[in-house]
C-alpha cells in the first residue's frame, strides 16, 4: 500500500462520523448499524461482481479472456477498497453492538459471531505465512455458505431490530 | 513487519471507529432534567411526559417481527453449526484434493 493510498483510507475512516451529525444518541448508534451494512454492501457487492466476472471471462475465452488479462491491474485496487471498508463495517457493527449490548439477542450474537469468524478468516489469510493456511482461510472466507448465513442474518437482525 | 501493519491498521480501526461515539455520546437526560429543573416543572408534568413517551414505546413495539419461542436459540445454535460446518467442509477439500497426489507419489 503506497503512501498515496493514506489520504483516501483515512477519509474512508471518517465514514461512520455522520451518524452522529444527529443529536439523539440512541439514533446515532442505531445509524452505526446501518453504516456497517451499507459499508458491507458497498465492499463486497462490486468485489463479488469482478471476481466472478474475471472467472468467467477466464473460461469463455477470446476477447473476454484478453479484456480479463487487462482487468488484472484493477484487482488489487479492488482488493484494498474491499478491506478497507469491510473493516470499517466490521468496527462500526462490533460498536453499535456494544453500545445496544443490553438488548442483546441470539440473531444479533449469532450476526457477531459470523463477522468475526469472517474478520478472522481474512486476518490469517492476509498475513500468515504459512502456505497451508492460507490455502485452508481462503477456501474458508470465500464460502458462499457464510456469504448466505451473514445475509440472513443481516436480514434477521433489521426486521427483529425493532423489538 | 506485517504483523505491525496489521497491529497499526486494527489499532487505527478501532481507536476511530469506537472514540468517535464515546466523544459524541450525547448527555441528553442530565441535560433535559437541568432544563426541566431551570424551568420549574413539576412532578405532575414529568410523569405525564413519561407516560407519554411509554405510550409511544408501547405503539412502536408492533413495528418488529418478533420471533417468539425458541427461534432465535435455534439460530445461534444453526449459526455455530454452520461455522462448524464450513470449517470442516473446507479442511474436506483440502484432503480430498491432497490425497490422489499423495497417493501417486
Amino acid at each position: 500500500m503506497s503512501l498515496k493510498t493514506l489520504p483516501v483510507i483515512f477519509l474512508l475512516f471518517l465514514i461512520p462520523i455522520q451518524v452522529f451529525v444527529d443529536d439523539d444518541a440512541d439514533e446515532a448508534v442505531e445509524s452505526l448499524g446501518w453504516v456497517a451494512i451499507g459499508a458491507g454492501i458497498i465492499a463486497n457487492l462490486p468485489f463479488i461482481v469482478f471476481n466472478k466476472w474475471r472467472r468467467y471471462a477466464v473460461h469463455a475465452g477470446g476477447q473476454s479472456l484478453v479484456m480479463a488479462r487487462q482487468a488484472v491491474q484493477f484487482y488489487k485496487p479492488v482488493l484494498n477498497f474491499h478491506i478497507i471498508l469491510n473493516s470499517i463495517g466490521y468496527f462500526a457493527g462490533m460498536t453499535h453492538g456494544l453500545l445496544l449490548v443490553n438488548d442483546l439477542d441470539s440473531i444479533s450474537l449469532s450476526l457477531a459471531i459470523t463477522m468475526t469468524g469472517l474478520m478472522i478468516s481474512w486476518i490469517l489469510l492476509r498475513y500468515t505465512s504459512s502456505r497451508h493456511t492460507k490455502i485452508f482461510t481462503r477456501l474458508l472466507h470465500g464460502q458462499f455458505g457464510l456469504l448466505l448465513l451473514l445475509i440472513a442474518l443481516i436480514t434477521l437482525h433489521v426486521l427483529t431490530g425493532d423489538d | 513487519m506485517k504483523v505491525l501493519t496489521l497491529g497499526l491498521f486494527l489499532l487505527l480501526t478501532l481507536s476511530v471507529v469506537t472514540t468517535v461515539p464515546t466523544v459524541f455520546a450525547d448527555d441528553d437526560e442530565g441535560d433535559e432534567y437541568d432544563e426541566d429543573n431551570q424551568k420549574g416543572f413539576g412532578d405532575t408534568e414529568r410523569q405525564q411526559e413519561r407516560e407519554q413517551e411509554r405510550e409511544r414505546e408501547d405503539d412502536d413495539e408492533g413495528e418488529g417481527l418478533a420471533l417468539r419461542g425458541g427461534i432465535p436459540d435455534a439460530i445461534l445454535y444453526g449459526t455455530i453449526m454452520v461455522i462448524i460446518g464450513s470449517v470442516a467442509y473446507t479442511g474436506y477439500k483440502i484432503y480430498k484434493a491432497k490425497k490422489p497426489k499423495l497417493e501417486s507419489k
